[in-house]
């Protein structure tokens, strides 16, 4: 059975590769149709693989073809199943073949549907890739890949240089993270001699032969998570994809790619574990990013940017509990976030799609009237994220919480506080874009509708799994007292080392009271501005407060990169065009010419063509020999 | 027998080409090309079957001079290479307006059968002379046929300075040679005799090696002839300098300076590498600046080169066979990067980046084409630029982790200045009238794009095919 | 033939010697290539003369030998240079080095 994953990456790349080629002759409902049901079709066999693994799990590996085979270096297109694994090509594969069937609804009037439903299956094949690869080297191929895709569709509207920027400097900004991981794989095969997981971790254990080396490996791998996962300081370029259309948002940056990060760090938790140094950077830059994510949500008003640093923020939450060694939950947390995430991303396409491409939000108001399923479906999102329970996140958000009690103060206190600032935005979001008076033009909401069908499936799909999707991580205190497994944690210490929390159940209980309490009165609080005293939000020019203009600027961090490596960087190299190339490596070659040319010169007059002086000269010449012989 | 008619047959061809009119030039050059690769592949597959490819008769016993020809793995790999490219180039300039055509296939099949004759040679002395020899052939070519003010100034440099570093080499093979109780220049009595050598003897001999080929890469700071020549020739012999004849540097790295000089390599010839490392680093900055396509890829092309310099010297079987590789790679690339240059210039007229736009709304496959090459241009897996380079830099990693790190900030100058460029010229909404591309320029591209994504995701054969005889 | 006995090989090297300082004052002052071309077979034939008197003195062939070769390569240069020279004037009308400095630096 496990041999069917071989066909898992190889419908998607079929469907990219036959739009590609012959696409130019189906109708947008052929090809939309082809390019969901090749992913569906994965889905299904990502079931059928993902069923073997549920009862006994066992790494199994599926060789494709010889890849690069140089002397000690031996790397194959071969694929690993096993209980991470085939929980990542679950849920990719689910997402994206509902964002595939949304596709086709919110693009169907773009001139470039053909080439956005293959460059979705093309991401999708790549993400398989990331994967189910059972090496760094083939998880690094599908690491780029989705880093290509991700450009092609950033920049998938490429006649507005904007678009183009952003899709520019995503590219940009995830290459220097990719730095990171290939020097980390370098150095892993340097002194590991092997970078198949098998050797590594699940078969030997060579990941060990680190030594010394191990928190510096570590520590590379993450800067490599850094830049894909948009963590701390290698975020700003996740906000800035949102340039993209929404169903990219939804599956590329928000549901999969960016928790590629997550799964390497995952999957190299053994490493991670046996380096403290690593574990610390991890969880301070997860918890940095969690809470800068949300204080710069509080005030952008871009529903998607809401949403992006929405996502930057949560990711930081995963992060923090990857550095407490808590991976399963960070594995849980990507699940969940999946789910509620691309729920809302896909709500805020419907919104976008009924507003005609408005994205502020201070132009909506209203919209709950208009598209009902839109509005319940974004209203399980928005509560699911805030973590109230029973919907998803709230389980998941939840036990990262426990850990970070477990550990460490101020870690917990600090996500504590992101948490907060989560349920406010999110509600603040909510409540500006489908309550209170309609605030955009005549135009606008004349045309307000519900969206066609193939959105609102997914919607619905999407918000089932996330009001029941948390049941699968039940917290082990209380699980344990009610005789509830946490299915999740169990099913992956196939893959992951777990580390047990030793909470009691009071604390437990007591822990989930306290953070579902903060987080209604931060819905209550929201409630109270936005609806009760109906306060208008500022235009932009009227923000005045420091600390307001300071979130509302991002922290300011895109101006200062450009001013610190941007400019500088094309500085430097003008200067060194200029001075080193032209005036001082070219000016040497020409000076030793020319220089050759000035003793020729001064030479010069002695050869005066008279044949006379010449023969003059030889004479003289020859009686001074023959008088100094 | 194999590689002598491999030899031959550009060399004949050439005398062919300078004593007939100018009718079929192209014609002649292409079906001699053709011939080429079917002997080329016939003699691979024989050879496996047992027919020895390798030739060897003395010319000058005295010094122990022999005409020897080799044909191992990494010798028809570059082979391989320079058919394929020579190829291309004949193929995308067949159609076009060029003045004497019959003496501008002629030099281009000369110069093919030089270099050819330095990958194939199993004779120090012959290796050197092919090497030389090959700067007769493009010395005409520029001079001739290329293009722009100060071009014989240009020329003159480039020739100069190639034929000033080559000295070096000399001084070193002749070092190597009279340390030999029975003098020879044959390949296996000069690695024994280099082997033999001190440390310290072995780093002078390779400081002589490295700078010759320094200066023909060129790696810094010995590059400075490279980018005004690559501009002032005319496009196909750019495409051959950047293409094959770089190659020939890179190759005797592998052929000659490695065998001979490991030991003096691993104990004095730390400066070669760092000085690599900096070339790329270096190199990268100066493409990043550059407004001009021509520039920007040529620039580029002393990166690669500067990787592949460093990946080779630091002396593992990754750095050696991803050198090979790579070279292979970034000949097709080369080839493709200039066709589109050619493309693009030809249509407007100029090449400065920033004045164009929009081409991909006009062109989309030829968009699509380029992205891919610009892709395996920046090593994207799945490209035949992620093979050689990943090998190399993990080549790199054994000799140092900090000069890996360094020598990898070209994965992120890489893909800014290729993306700069890219959307400069593909993207965004002004549209310039873009003829559409011929059939010509089309097969050109899309066999390259093929190419490179073949060896990308099945490089096994061909990296297999180079441990041949390693 | 009695005088003969007298001239010894002073004589002829005296001969030789003042031939050969013709040739080159001849050379040096001369403006006409033609002369000049004379000049240069008058220095020739003086060293002829040097080595044919040599060999008489020695008694061996080798001097003589010398010589046919000398003339050998003086009527071939003679071939040459007058061919050039002819050439030179058909183009110039002119034999006046002087006038011939176009190698001038």
């Amino acid at each position: 059975m496990e041999k069917l994953v071989a066909l898992i990456p190889l419908f998607p790349l079929l469907g990219f590769l036959y739009i590609t080629f012959f696409g130019k002759n189906q109708s947008k409902g052929t090809a939309g149709a082809i390019a969901t049901a090749l992913v569906a079709l994965s889905f299904v066999l990502a079931i059928l693989v993902f069923t073997t693994q549920l009862h006994g799990a066992h790494a199994t590996f599926v060789k494709v073809l010889d890849w690069i085979h140089v002397g000690s270096f031996q790397v194959d297109l071969s694929f690993v199943v096993d209980p991470l694994s085939s929980l990542y090509i679950l849920f990719i594969t689910g997402v994206g073949s509902l964002i595939h069937l949304y596709s086709i609804g919110y693009m169907h009037d773009d001139e470039g549907f053909h080439r956005f439903m293959s460059y979705l299956n093309l991401f999708v094949f790549f993400m398989l890739l990331l994967v189910l690869g059972d090496n760094l080297l083939l998880l690094f191929v599908g690491w780029e890949g989705v880093g290509v895709c991700s450009f092609m569709l950033i920049g998938f509207w490429y006649k507005d240089h904007a678009n183009n920027d952003a899709a520019k400097k995503a590219f940009v900004m995830n290459r220097v993270g990719d730095l990171g991981l290939i020097l980390g794989m370098s150095l892993i095969f340097v002194q590991c001699g092997s970078l198949n997981y098998n050797d590594l971790m699940i078969g030997g254990s060579a990941i060990g032969h680190l030594g010394k080396w191990a928190t510096l490996g570590a520590v590379l791998l993450f800067i490599g998570a850094m830049g894909k996962s948009a963590q701390f300081p290698l975020h700003t370029w996740l906000p800035d994809a949102m340039a993209g259309p929404t169903p990219v948002s939804a599956l590329i940056h928000a549901a999969t790619m960016v928790t590629a990060g997550i799964y390497l760090v995952a999957r190299f938790s053994d490493l991670f574990t046996i380096s403290e140094g690593a574990s610390q950077l991890v969880t301070w830059a997860g918890v940095i990013t969690a809470v800068m994510g949300a204080s710069i949500a509080l005030t952008q008003n871009d529903i998607k940017k809401v949403l992006a640093y929405s996502t930057v923020s949560q990711l930081g939450f995963m992060f923090a509990a990857l550095g407490m060694g808590a991976y399963t939950i960070a594995v849980f947390h990507v699940v969940t976030h999946a789910f509620f995430k691309a729920l809302l991303f896909l709500g805020s396409g419907s919104v976008i799609h009924a507003m005609g491409g408005e994205q502020d939000i201070r132009r909506m108001g209203g919209l709950k009237s208009h598209m009902p399923t839109t509005y319940w479906t974004f209203l399980v999102g928005t509560i699911a994220i805030a973590g109230i329970f029973p919907f998803a996140g709230f389980f998941s958000k939840d036990q990262i919480l426990a850990h970070a009690m477990e550990n460490n103060t101020v870690v917990f206190a600090l996500l504590m506080l992101a948490a907060a600032g989560t349920a406010f935005y999110m509600f603040r979001m909510f409540y500006l874009t489908f309550h209170g008076e309609f605030r955009g033009t005549h135009e606008q909401e004349h045309h307000l509708h519900e969206s066609p069908k193939t959105m609102t499936i997914p919607l619905v799909v999407l918000a089932i799994a996330s009001t029941v999707g948390g049941f699968m991580g039940f917290p082990h205190a209380i699980g344990h007292a009610m005789h509830i497994e946490h299915a999740l944690d169990h099913f992956l210490s196939g893959s992951i080392e777990l580390t047990h929390s030793h909470m009691s159940v009071a604390t437990e209980i007591a822990l989930a009271l306290i953070s579902m309490a903060i987080a209604g009165m931060m819905i209550l609080f929201a409630y109270n501005i936005y609806i009760k005293k109906a306060t208008p939000v500022l235009e932009d020019a009227e923000i005045n407060s420091p600390l307001h203009r300071l979130l509302w600027k991002k922290y300011g961090m895109d101006e200062l990169y450009d001013n610190l490596f941007r400019k500088p960087i094309d500085a430097l190299s003008a200067g060194l065009y200029h001075w080193v190339e032209q005036k001082m490596l070219l000016g040497m070659v020409d000076g030793s010419g020319d220089a050759a040319k000035g003793i020729g010169r001064i030479l010069q007059p002695l050869h005066n063509g008279q044949i006379v002086t010449y023969l003059l000269a030889i004479i003289v010449g020859l009686i001074a020999l023959i008088f100094a012989l | 027998m194999i590689a002598l008619s491999i030899f031959l047959i550009p060399l004949l061809t050439s005398f062919l080409l300078f004593n007939s009119k100018t009718g079929n030039a192209a014609k002649t050059a292409l079906t001699s090309l053709i011939l080429m690769l079917l002997v080329a592949i016939g003699g691979r597959v024989a050879t496996a079957y047992g027919l020895t490819g390798t030739l060897s008769f003395p010319l000058i016993s005295s010094i122990g001079f022999s005409f020897s020809l080799l044909w191992d793995g990494p010798a028809f790999l570059m082979v391989l290479l320079t058919i394929i490219a020579g190829l291309g180039i004949v193929y995308f300039s067949q159609d076009k307006e060029i003045h004497s055509s019959n003496r501008f296939y002629g030099w281009i099949m000369m110069m093919l059968s030089a270099m050819i004759g330095a990958f194939l040679a199993g004779d120090a002395l012959l290796f050197y002379l092919c090497y030389e020899w090959a700067l007769i052939p493009i010395f005409f070519l520029i001079l001739k046929w290329g293009h722009g003010e100060h071009l014989s100034k240009v020329t003159m440099r480039f020739f100069l300075y190639t034929l000033f570093g080559s000295l070096f080499m000399m001084l070193s093979l002749l070092y190597v040679h009279q340390s030999m109780a029975t003098p020879s220049f044959d390949m296996s009595a000069m690695w024994a005799a280099g082997k033999a050598l001190t440390a310290g003897e072995q780093g002078w001999v390779f400081a002589g090696l490295f700078i010759a080929f320094a200066v023909k890469m060129p790696v810094f700071p010995f590059h400075s002839w490279q980018p005004s020549t690559y501009d002032h020739a005319p496009i196909q012999g750019t495409m051959l300098l950047a293409a094959i004849m770089l190659k020939m540097a890179t190759f005797g790295l592998v052929r000659w300076a490695i065998p001979m000089t490991a030991v003096g390599i691993a104990e004095n010839g730390h400066w070669a590498i760092l000085l690599s490392v900096i070339s790329v680093v270096y190199a990268s900055f100066m493409a990043l600046t550059q407004k001009r396509l021509k520039m920007m890829i040529a620039y580029s092309s002393v990166a690669h080169v500067g990787m592949i310099s460093a990946g080779i010297l630091s002396n593992t079987d990754q750095g050696t066979v991803g050198g090979l590789f790579e070279m292979f790679s970034h000949g097709i690339l080369a080839v493709a990067m200039f066709v589109v240059y050619a493309i693009i210039e030809k249509r407007y007229g100029h090449d400065r980046m920033q004045e164009m736009g929009g081409i991909r709304t006009a062109a989309p496959a030829f968009a699509f084409l380029t992205f891919i090459l610009v892709m395996c241009n920046v090593a994207l897996p799945f490209t035949s630029g992620f093979v050689g380079e990943f090998l190399l830099l993990q080549s790199l990693a054994h000799y140092s982790l900090v000069y890996t790190a360094i020598a990898g900030l070209s994965v992120i100058l890489g893909a800014a200045y290729m993306l700069r460029g890219f959307q400069a010229m593909f993207l965004g909404g002004n549209t310039h009238a873009f003829e559409a591309l011929s059939r010509n320029e089309k097969n050109i591209l899309a066999i390259a794009v093929l190419l490179v994504i073949v060896l990308g995701v099945y490089p096994h054969s061909l990296l297999q095919l180079i441990q041949n005889v390693y | 033939m009695e005088i003969l006995h007298n001239v010894t090989i002073n004589h002829y090297l005296g001969l030789s010697t003042v031939l050969f300082a013709l040739g080159v004052f001849g050379m040096l002052y001369r403006k006409n290539a033609i002369i000049i071309f004379m000049c240069v077979e008058l220095m020739l034939n003086a060293v002829n003369l040097a080595l044919v008197s040599f060999s008489k003195m020695h008694g061996d062939t080798d001097g003589q030998i010398f010589v046919f070769f000398i003339m050998v390569v003086a009527a071939a240069e003679v071939a040459v240079g007058l061919a050039i020279l002819m050439m030179l004037y058909r183009n110039r009308h002119t034999t006046d080095t002087d006038t011939l400095n176009d190698l001038k630096g």
